[in-house]
């Protein structure tokens, strides 16, 4: 059977004119004749599991992405990476995306991957810090514009202390452990698994104080704003890649976990440690916009950061998840 | 593939198919139900979530009771509907429930509630307020955003399960049907078929022609079936033959035996009748067939018959002789036997077998008459043999008393006394019944009788004894010698043993023995006189005994004393 046959009468005569025009509109969303690497900039976080899992098991090279991991430490950094054009995609949690978009940083958000409750208060014992309200007028270290710090704030706003008693000393990751050693702090608020290198740097006096339940952190892949509109096809397919992770985590969380332990050097203990916090999931959800909002007015408030509140609607790239997976998007626009 | 074998899979296979349809239906219908449910559930905690949020913002701008109330009510609503999913829900289900979310959401309100009346916030507490307000809204869209997705994820679960049973309606009947088609694709092709075929070649067979054959290379049941068949009738069709062969071998034979031969069922009709029987009826072969044995007879001899063949019938063999006329008219005379047809202690029938014996009878007629005739001519040629001889005795008798000399008297007296002796025989062949033999006791007793008579001495003084078996008969070569060698011994014993008046006892004895008859004379008389020879004696008398006893194959032997004993055994007697 010939092409001409074998094709509607609409498009057989006119085969001629569509053809070059579906064809040019392949090459422009950049999947089919302009690939190109996409680097993306990982947060060596267990919270980046999916993206480890999609890697490890070839879900990229499924979809035909070239996609190259930059590892940076915490999820304010990747964003960095990404808004110095060095990456197109990177992992980052709610507050960076606050600070940065009140910055006025274009980038987008391309979808969660997971929401945890990691964030600790770290104290050691005999400092009479037994609970949230011991911190007033103590010297808190913490990841300043970070989930932690907006974590430690809504917990001392929750617990009646007003967040101007506590003296907030920002540290670095890195340098958690050291700060209690140099006397310089009475108590850290840091994420996992920095929360649990200090519990072990401690030792028998570390003492994590109970903290309130508070609106989960967002974890989420980030795509830079050169992107806006281009590579459609590129980003559903690492929607889809990253769907195939979550599937997998779920489907088989042992190996999962061994993925997560050989990428991070995290041992068992560890591992059980952070796992039970966090919970893998891909969809963009309407509270991420409210938690955003939320971070965003402690931001203003607090002087983290300055400037007009966002739409965060157009923060959100919700095209590529709804091609893949319509039932994870809530987020109308 | 053997058919039992074909059938099997196909029942296998339809069972399998209906198997598993069944599970998949029953799992299906049992999956779009708890997907139902689960979906009903999701949309209470979708609306009870979305009243929380109305009713939180109507407590937060007027501080109403009621909202309070009502919130309250709602919370506890919700709070059941997400109990309940969370009790039907798998191990990593429930891990992602809501359960902390709902507890938080209680928690908040009440921080919210403890909170002084809006208006009169300070900075802090503004703050506090916002604070709980965005954390009471994000767990509220948590658990919303979850109601949603499980309310996604089970209407998909329950399309893919109403797909599965929309599937399951087009395809199970369309396999059904397949599975039938295909049964009866097989029983049409490998059955019925191959049984038409085999009942087309039986039909054939029934109708006689032997030579049909189903051909089948099948390698089924049916197949074997076929081809036992063709084997059957192969067999049968020879046999067939044979039995024809036999059939007119047997015919032949009846046909050209001298005699009526037909068989007749227990109902009476003819199963058979050879080619006399037909002729002796004046009836073709078609016409005595089938027909009872009262028609065939006629009424008359019919009745004159029925005592046998009821007889036969009962199981006894009948023998008897009818005259009656033939198809010709004349008389004909017949030995018929009726025999029964025994099966297992049942007559099935009984075979006849009629012999004409017309010329046989008419010889035996003609031989009896030929035979009357004779026996009259030898009695009266017994008859006037006896007169002459007791004509020659009379001479003798007459002619010794005209003769002075002792001794030729004597002679001529012993002469007659023989010739008596011969004409006595004549005289007991004439009267016996056979003419050809006498009794042997009645014949000696006669001839003692005579004897004694003739010697003048009296019955009472010398009492004379016969012995001999009653059955024991003389024919009439051995009578004569007999009774000339009795005469002899007899008129010497009379003559010479008894002397003077001397009483007695004569014994004649007869003995049946292996090599013949032992006869033996013996008296108590005086006995052989002194020096006595029968091999050296001269006389006349013994000389002729010795001669008669050689006739009677056997030997003189003299005893003497006490009294006298001659003895022989006749081995021609």
């Amino acid at each position: 059977m010939s092409l001409e046959t074998s094709m509607p009468t609409c498009l057989r005569v006119q085969w001629f004119v569509w053809l070059p025009s579906f064809v040019l509109l392949l090459c422009g969303a950049g999947s089919v004749c302009a690939a190109g690497d996409l680097a993306f900039a990982v947060a060596r976080l267990p919270l980046s599991l999916p993206v480890y899992v999609a890697e490890a098991k070839g879900y990229f090279d499924a979809e035909k992405l070239q996609v190259k991991t930059v590892d940076c430490e915490i999820g304010r950094q990747c964003l960095d990476l990404l808004l110095d054009g060095k990456t197109q995609l990177a992992t980052t949690a709610d507050a960076p995306i606050v600070i940065s978009s009140l910055r006025g940083a274009r980038f987008a958000i391309l979808a969660t991957i997971a929401t945890t409750r990691n964030n600790k208060i770290v104290t050691r014992r005999g400092r009479g810090i037994t609970s949230i309200a011991d911190l007033a007028d103590r010297r808190v270290g913490t990841f300043v514009g970070t989930s932690a710090h907006y974590f430690l704030e809504l917990n001392l706003l929750s617990s009646g202390i007003d967040p101007a008693r506590v003296v907030v000393l920002p540290i670095q990751p890195a340098d958690a452990a050291k700060a209690f050693a140099s006397e310089a702090v009475d108590a850290v608020v840091v994420f996992e698994p920095f929360a649990l290198n200090v519990v072990r740097a401690l030792g028998a006096q570390a003492q994590v104080v109970p903290s309130r339940r508070l609106p989960a952190d967002t974890w989420n892949v980030v795509v830079a704003d050169a992107l806006s509109g281009q590579r459609e096809l590129e980003l559903q397919g690492l929607c889809r890649a990253l769907d195939r992770a979550m599937l997998f985590i779920a489907s088989e969380p042992a190996q999962a976990r061994e993925i997560l332990r050989r990428r991070l050097g995290l041992d068992d203990a560890a591992l059980e440690w952070v796992w039970k916090d966090t919970h893998y999931a891909l969809e963009l959800r309407q509270s991420l916009v409210t938690g955003l909002e939320g971070q965003t007015r402690w931001a203003l408030r607090s002087g983290h950061a300055t400037g007009t509140k966002p739409n965060y609607l157009e923060y959100i790239r919700m095209g590529p998840l709804s091609a893949v997976r319509p039932g994870a998007v809530s987020i109308v626009r | 593939m053997r058919l039992r074998t074909q059938f099997a899979m196909l029942v296998t296979l339809a069972v399998a198919v209906g198997v598993g349809a069944l599970s998949t239906l029953v799992w299906s219908v049992r999956e779009a139900r708890t997907a139902a449910h689960e979906q009903e559930l999701a949309v209470t905690v979708a609306r009870e979530v979305t009243g929380l949020l109305v009713l939180t913002q109507d407590y937060l701008l007027h501080g109403e009771p009621r909202a309070q109330q009502q919130w309250l009510a709602r919370y506890r609503i919700l709070s059941e509907a997400i109990a309940t999913q969370a009790t039907a829900r798998s191990g990593a289900e429930r891990e992602g429930a809501p359960g902390e979310e709902i507890e938080a959401l209680s928690v908040l309100f009440a921080e919210l509630k403890s909170l002084p009346e809006p208006g009169r916030d300070t900075p802090l507490l503004a703050r506090q307020r916002e604070l709980l307000v965005d954390s009471l809204l994000t767990e509220a869209q948590t658990i919303s955003e979850h109601a949603y997705t499980r309310e996604r994820e089970f209407t998909r679960r329950r399309n893919a399960a109403e797909t599965r049973l929309m599937t399951l309606a087009v395809l199970l009947p369309a396999v059904l049907a397949l599975l039938f088609a295909l049964g009866g694709w097989l029983l049409a092709r490998r059955v019925l078929r191959p049984l038409a075929q085999l009942s087309s070649s039986m039909d054939a067979v029934a109708s006689g022609q032997l030579s049909g054959r189903t051909g089948s290379t099948a390698r089924d049941e049916l197949g074997e079936l076929s081809r036992r068949f063709d084997s059957m009738t192969a067999q049968l069709e020879e046999r067939s033959a044979s039995l024809r062969s036999s059939e007119a071998m047997l015919r032949l034979v009846t046909d050209n035996l001298p005699a009526m031969i037909g068989y007749w069922d227990s109902e009476l009709r003819n199963r058979f009748a050879n080619a006399d029987y037909v002729r002796w009826f004046g009836k073709t072969p078609q016409e005595i067939h089938g027909r009872t044995i009262g028609e065939l007879l006629g009424p008359e001899l019919y009745e004159k018959n029925r005592p046998f063949i009821n007889a036969a019938l009962a199981g006894k063999r009948q023998d008897f002789s009818r005259s009656i006329p033939g198809p010709d008219g004349v008389l004909r005379h017949s030995q018929a036997s009726y025999i029964p047809d025994v099966h297992l202690g049942r007559v099935d029938g009984f075979f006849v077998l009629v012999t004409d014996v017309t010329d046989r009878v008419k010889a035996e007629q003609a031989l009896a008459q030929s035979l009357a005739e004779k026996e009259t001519l030898l009695k009266e040629v017994y008859h006037r043999i006896k007169n002459n001889l007791q004509v020659v005795q009379s001479l003798l008798n007459i002619q010794s008393r005209s003769v002075q000399d002792a001794n030729a008297r004597t002679a001529l007296q012993d002469m007659a006394q023989r010739v008596r002796s011969m004409a006595l025989v004549h005289e007991q062949l004439y009267r016996a019944p056979d003419l050809s033999a006498i009794p042997l006791k009645k014949y000696v007793e006669d001839l003692v009788r005579q004897i004694a008579t003739g010697s003048a001495r009296a019955l009472d003084e010398i009492r004379v004894e016969v012995q001999a078996p009653p059955q024991l008969d003389l024919g009439m070569d051995a009578a004569i010698p007999l009774g000339l060698l009795l005469t002899e011994l007899l008129s010497n014993s009379f003559k010479h043993g008894f002397p003077e008046g001397r009483q007695g006892r004569i014994v004649v004895r007869f003995d049946p023995e292996p090599d013949g008859v032992r006869v033996c004379v013996s008296d108590d008389g005086v006995g052989l006189p002194p020096g006595f020879d029968p091999e050296t004696a001269h006389s006349m008398g013994l000389q002729l005994a010795s001669s008669l006893a050689t006739q009677l194959g056997g030997r003189l032997h003299f005893e003497s004393g006490p009294g006298t004993t001659v003895w022989l055994v006749a081995s021609r007697l």
